[in-house]
């Protein structure tokens, strides 16, 4: 058997059985330098990893601060309402892509929409405009007041007729170009359609219903969850889907809190959304600290104050095994609640505001349209203390229901909601309103008159209805052509009357320093005033460089765009003339301004009661007064900014602006008499001013109106401004709104302080 | 040693036969390699220690004890018998592993989509694993049988055969390269010439580039998808790549085996060790046994492990060098082949250097047929052992170099 013994090996089987062994050696050595390597030196990194993998972190919403008014009444609070969310990283990248290139060729489809629709209206001539020939006008003109506003109902309505047809005619023209709507059962990938198919009959809906949220929601936010269900998610559910993560990945069932408003549609514009945080936010120094799909404050006062509304959000960490199932090791952080914010809002303030304008401009008032644009009609009021700026009521209308607009609802009903049409109701029209402020803007011309003494207080202003002015003979007439004679600085305040701010106008335009812009920024026009709110417009105070750089951007414009005209001035060569610088003389022009503004510009001539002083003083208008904890412990406290005063050369000129104000108020012949007959001028004397805007070059338009009051009470000072775009004159629409909140504020009966509009009194002009 | 001397006759060629009796076969008075066995001993403790940790409940620990035991059993009678008895019935041993491994391909059960094994009641009978000591035998055999004709093709050619044809019959592509390894160190002590030794290199280095780079390239895909994938995936461990349903992506199992391993650091997570009792780790008791190890006992586990074999290692090349004759050491050449390519495809794939395949750590990964298959291995080493170490005692009286 043992035939082949050998003992001693041959050389070349030693050479063999060495290869062997160094080829043993170099496999025990790789094998141990790789084991130090992974274990020794990276060992710190796989540990991180190894610990990461079967943790889910899962985020536990916590609900954001409530916000209170000056009274510590809610305003705006919390609900909780539990949400199946389908997550983010869930969705397959093909859905995403998919989705994402639909998302833009929609976009584009709307936009183009849009344009044809609105050039099908003006090719037909058939905007409001031009929807009344001038001999409807003329007929108009004859008939009696019923008669012509069922006249002019019946063309509204067929203006929004025109309107809805061009729409119609531009979705069938562009038709093509319209993409195919999204199917689940074409595209979308297999994945996410069999998920959905297995959500659906859970959810209680249809696998296409939960599809379209997926594109709709994806399309708004590419790399938010997608809530599957937000309403009334049972306990069973919840439950149900908790207990089985592992059989619907990407599921995640969570406490989510919506806002819930106490008060509805009541200074809906100041509180903003609060919305899952994007793409651009999350690189934001600011929200360094926070994650996808975390909400914060969109806009408004949830954005301006997000830091201490939104609390701090409480993580779960449950220990799940490889295939998902939590083994039942949980660690707990729990989500804390954000601060509170109280608000300086008076609420019964602010809902007679809201009142005052649904008054005059409100679904039963019979001027809902406004008939310059065709669209709900329009208007604002501030209400401020101007001792230290605090915002005692800021409204824009028409509002709207934030329960429902912030509520889930489909894109199409909120654009309903909250569109052109419906007037823009989260517009806030307080601070991003730019508007001419008519003869509100009266006081800053006198006071300019004054320290350039271009007039003193006892100068008689010229009289007759017009002034004549320039080479060109240009006519400059007080409203209604009337004739309101001669009078000194008071009277012409007291009666409004045009000519005599006019002479002034002309007079300044003639001064190298441009004195009547300086007043008016001194005033505080033409900048932001600084409220804690975002997205306030400074306004305009036109002046020469103004508008040679108003020139320029036409020009600029022009050229980017192809167009004939952008609108911005007439004439791009124009220059700013000494007839721009009348319009201006009473807020007229190309002069723009926020009520806000308006505000704090009347805020500057309060002087604590019987302690009158030469100087102007402008408070910095602020709406948070206060960070509290929810029971009410003070945290935080905004004071107000030190007033910015501007000095005054003598102490009698703004005593005699004010004598004028009170005037047009407190005696028969002031423009706004009528609105505040019986009130009590002793106790709380209204220092107010009317105002009426020109929109449109010809009268085919109401005017805007105007009201700013300011009281100085000693214990409870208040200025308050109104505005209503399609109002008319000041006195009939704007006076009443804020003789209603002063009314208020002081708790007056209505028997003495009736507030009605003077819709026909002589003295109404202006 | 009178027995000594006993066992010596049997292994002379004696004209007249007499009856054998089972004293003749079964010397129990042979010295043994205390270290070799102190070695394995020490790694079926480490693999019952691992198990332990990795597994829920003692169900596998108990049966890997049981095996181990057997093993033993299995390793102290082989060892007593002369391995050249092995080598008179190497046609009846290669006839019984080709029976057992088509027996297993046609009537054994299937898992994870291959057919490795077939039920015997009591045990799971996975025949490709005892093939490959086998393999070891009838190679050797053959080779030392046709010592004359060593030099001609033939005889290379005889020897990848005898490897490759249970090789292509096992479903099992692992497995199969585990017959490769043994057939060329049989190939290499058996004293084939280089020059085919080097042939043969660059013919197999050029199939495996072929079948993995080239020709997938060209648009021939010689293997399916994952397998390639499976093969590759240590190469970009962090590629993302597309997953064919019902395939489990063997870049997640990469990573999950690196993670562990890699958070056991020094001494090891001990019971805090999540990755294989969360199941984050595949195949914790098997083929990621060592990963196990690793998370659990650290580096000082996992080196004590690999120190284990690198001592079955040096010992199992002691012996061949001091073996009896020829065949006794191109037999232990076949078994180290063996051990060494099993220890280094598996724990090189653990550690993320190798290719993902079902090859086991000897002795350590959970399974009978392995472990009973590594403890025939051993035993047969020390079979050669105690014959060498006899033959030295009785001293060079048969000293033929052929």
């Amino acid at each position: 058997m043992s035939s082949l013994d050998r003992r001693t090996p041959t050389p070349q089987l030693a050479l063999r059985v060495a290869a062997f062994g160094i080829i043993a050696f170099g496999v025990f050595a790789i094998l141990f330098l790789r084991l130090w390597f992974l274990q020794i030196l990276q060992g710190d990194q796989y540990l991180t990893e190894a610990a990461s993998n079967g943790a889910r972190v899962v985020r536990v919403a916590a609900p954001r601060g409530n916000i209170v008014d000056r009274d510590r009444k809610p305003l705006v609070e919390n609900d909780a309402s539990t949400v199946v969310t389908l997550q983010a990283e869930a969705i397959p990248e093909d859905d995403r892509t998919t989705i994402a290139n639909w998302g833009q060729k929609q976009g584009e489809y709307d936009v183009a929409v849009g344009n044809l629709s609105d050039q099908l209206v003006d090719d037909k001539k058939r905007n409001h405009d031009n929807a009344l020939s001038a001999t409807a006008k003329r007929r108009i003109a004859r008939q009696t007041p019923a008669q012509a506003a069922r006249r002019l109902t019946q063309t509204r309505r067929r203006v929004a007729r025109y309107r809805k047809a061009a729409d119609r005619q531009a979705e069938r023209t562009l038709a093509g170009r319209q993409p195919a709507q999204l199917r689940v059962s074409r595209d979308a990938s297999p994945r996410l359609r069999a998920l959905l198919t297995r959500m659906a009959p859970l959810l209680g809906s249809s696998t296409r219903t939960l599809y379209d949220r997926v594109v709709s929601s994806t399309v708004k936010l590419p790399y938010g969850g997608v809530a599957l269900k937000s309403r009334k998610v049972s306990a069973g559910l919840r439950n149900y889907l908790l207990e089985r993560q592992a059989e619907f990945p990407g599921i995640t069932v969570t406490k989510e809190y919506l806002r819930r408003y106490p008060n509805g549609s009541v200074a809906a514009q100041l509180f903003g959304n609060v919305g899952q945080i994007s793409e651009d936010q999350l690189k934001e120094a600011k929200y360094r600290d926070l994650k996808a799909g975390q909400l914060i404050g969109q806009n408004g006062l949830e954005f301006e104050y997000n830091s201490f509304l939104q609390g701090k959000d409480g993580e779960q960490t449950v220990e799940v095994d490889a295939q998902g199932r939590p083994t039942g090791k949980v660690s707990d952080e729990a989500p804390k609640q954000g601060s509170r914010l109280q608000l300086s809002i008076d609420t019964a303030l602010e809902k007679t505001g809201q009142f005052g304008m649904s008054k005059v401009i409100g679904p039963k008032s019979g001027d809902s349209i406004d008939s310059k644009t065709g669209y709900r009609a329009g208007g604002a009021y501030v209400a401020m203390d101007p001792r230290n700026g605090e915002i005692l009521a800021m409204g824009s209308y028409p509002t709207v229901d934030l329960n429902t607009v912030y509520g889930p609802l489909s894109t199409k009903k909120y654009r309903r909601l909250v569109g052109k049409r419906a007037g823009v109701p989260l517009l806030n029209r307080a601070i991003q309103g730019q508007y001419a402020t008519g003869s509100t803007f009266k006081p800053v011309t006198a006071l300019a008159g004054l320290s350039t003494g271009v007039i003193t207080p006892e100068t008689q202003g010229p009289s007759g209805s017009c002034i004549t002015v320039g080479t060109l003979k240009q006519e400059f007439c007080n409203a209604g052509k009337e004739d309101l004679g001669s009078s000194n600085l008071e009277g012409a305040l007291q009666i409004s009357s045009d000519v005599y701010f006019y002479e002034i106008g002309q007079q300044l335009f003639r001064q190298q320093n441009k004195p009547l812009q300086t007043w008016a920024r001194l005033f505080g026009y033409g900048k932001d005033t600084g409220i804690d709110l975002p997205g306030e417009t400074p306004g305009t105070v036109p002046d020469a460089a103004w508008r040679k750089k108003q020139n320029e951007r036409e020009l600029q414009c022009r050229k980017d765009e192809g167009k004939a005209s952008c609108g911005l001035v007439f004439d791009p060569t124009g220059q700013f003339l000494l007839g721009d610088n009348i319009n201006l003389s009473v807020g007229q022009g190309d002069f723009l301004a926020t009520p806000l503004q308006v505000a704090v510009a009347y805020a500057g001539l309060y002087d604590p009661r019987g302690r009158p002083t030469q100087d102007l003083h402008f408070p910095t208008p602020q709406l948070g007064m206060q960070i509290q904890k929810q029971d009410g412990e003070l945290l935080q406290a905004f004071k107000p900014k030190p007033r910015r005063t501007v000095q005054v050369g003598d102490p009698t000129w703004k005593q005699d602006i004010l004598k004028g104000l009170n005037a047009v108020t407190a005696t028969p012949d002031g423009t706004a008499a009528g609105v505040f007959a019986g009130w009590d001028q002793n106790a709380f004397p209204v220092y107010g001013k009317t105002g009426t805007a020109q929109r449109c070059n010809e009268s085919s338009c109401p005017d805007q109106a105007w009201f700013a009051a300011m009281v100085p009470d000693p214990e409870r000072p208040i200025v308050v401004v109104a505005t209503v775009e399609n109002g008319g004159f000041g006195t009939t629409t704007a006076a009443p709104v804020v003789c209603r909140m002063l009314r208020t504020w002081y708790q007056q009966p209505k028997s003495t302080a009736p507030c009605e509009a003077a819709r026909s009194s002589a003295n109404a002009t202006e | 040693m009178a027995t000594g001397r006993s066992a010596g006759q049997v292994g002379l060629r004696s004209p007249q036969r007499r009856r054998r009796t089972l004293s003749d076969i079964v010397d129990v008075g042979l010295p043994f390699d205390p270290v070799l066995a102190f070695a394995a001993i020490a790694l079926t403790a480490c693999s019952c220690l691992a198990i332990a940790g990795a597994t829920t409940g003692n169900a596998f620990v108990v049966r890997q004890v049981a095996y181990g035991i057997v093993g033993l059993g299995v390793a102290a009678v082989v060892s007593r018998i002369d391995y050249a008895r092995w080598q008179a019935i190497r046609w009846p041993l290669y006839a019984f592993m080709i029976g057992s491994i088509l027996a297993v391909a046609f009537l054994g059960q299937k898992v994870n989509g291959s057919t490795l094994s077939i039920n015997l009641g009591f045990f799971s009978f996975q025949a490709s694993e005892l093939g490959k000591v086998l393999v070891v035998v009838v190679a050797a055999s053959f080779i030392v049988g046709r010592r004359t004709a060593v030099h001609s093709w033939t005889t290379t050619f005889g020897v990848l055969a005898l490897a490759g044809v249970p090789g292509a019959l096992t479903a099992d592509f692992g497995t199969s390269l585990v017959y490769g390894a043994i057939a060329l160190a049989v190939l290499l002590i058996g004293g084939t010439p280089g020059r085919h030794l080097a042939i043969i290199g660059t013919i197999a280095t050029i199939v495996i580039v072929g079948a993995l780079g080239v020709l997938p390239a060209a648009g021939v895909n010689v293997l399916k998808g994952y397998q390639a994938d499976r093969i590759t995936a240590f190469l970009s461990p962090n590629a993302n790549h597309r997953v064919e349903p019902g395939q489990t992506d063997p870049r997640y199992q990469l990573k999950q085996a690196k993670a562990a391993i890699g958070s056991g650091q020094k001494t090891g997570r001990g019971d805090e060790a999540t990755q294989q009792t969360l199941g984050y780790l595949p195949e914790q008791q098997t083929d990621f046994i060592f990963a196990s190890a690793g998370e659990r006992y650290g580096f000082v586990g996992a080196a004590a492990i690999l120190s284990l074999f690198a001592l079955i290692m040096w010992r199992g090349l002691r012996i061949l060098s001091t073996a009896r004759d020829f065949y006794g050491a191109v037999l232990a050449a076949g078994i180290l082949a063996m051990l060494l390519f099993q220890v280094l495809v598996n724990a090189g794939m653990n550690v993320g250097i190798m290719p993902i395949t079902g090859i086991p750590l000897p002795l350590v990964s959970y399974g009978g047929s392995s472990v009973l298959s590594t403890y025939l291995a051993i035993g047969l080493l020390q079979a050669i052992y105690a014959q060498g170490r006899a033959a030295a005692r009785r001293g060079p009286t048969v000293d033929r170099t052929d």
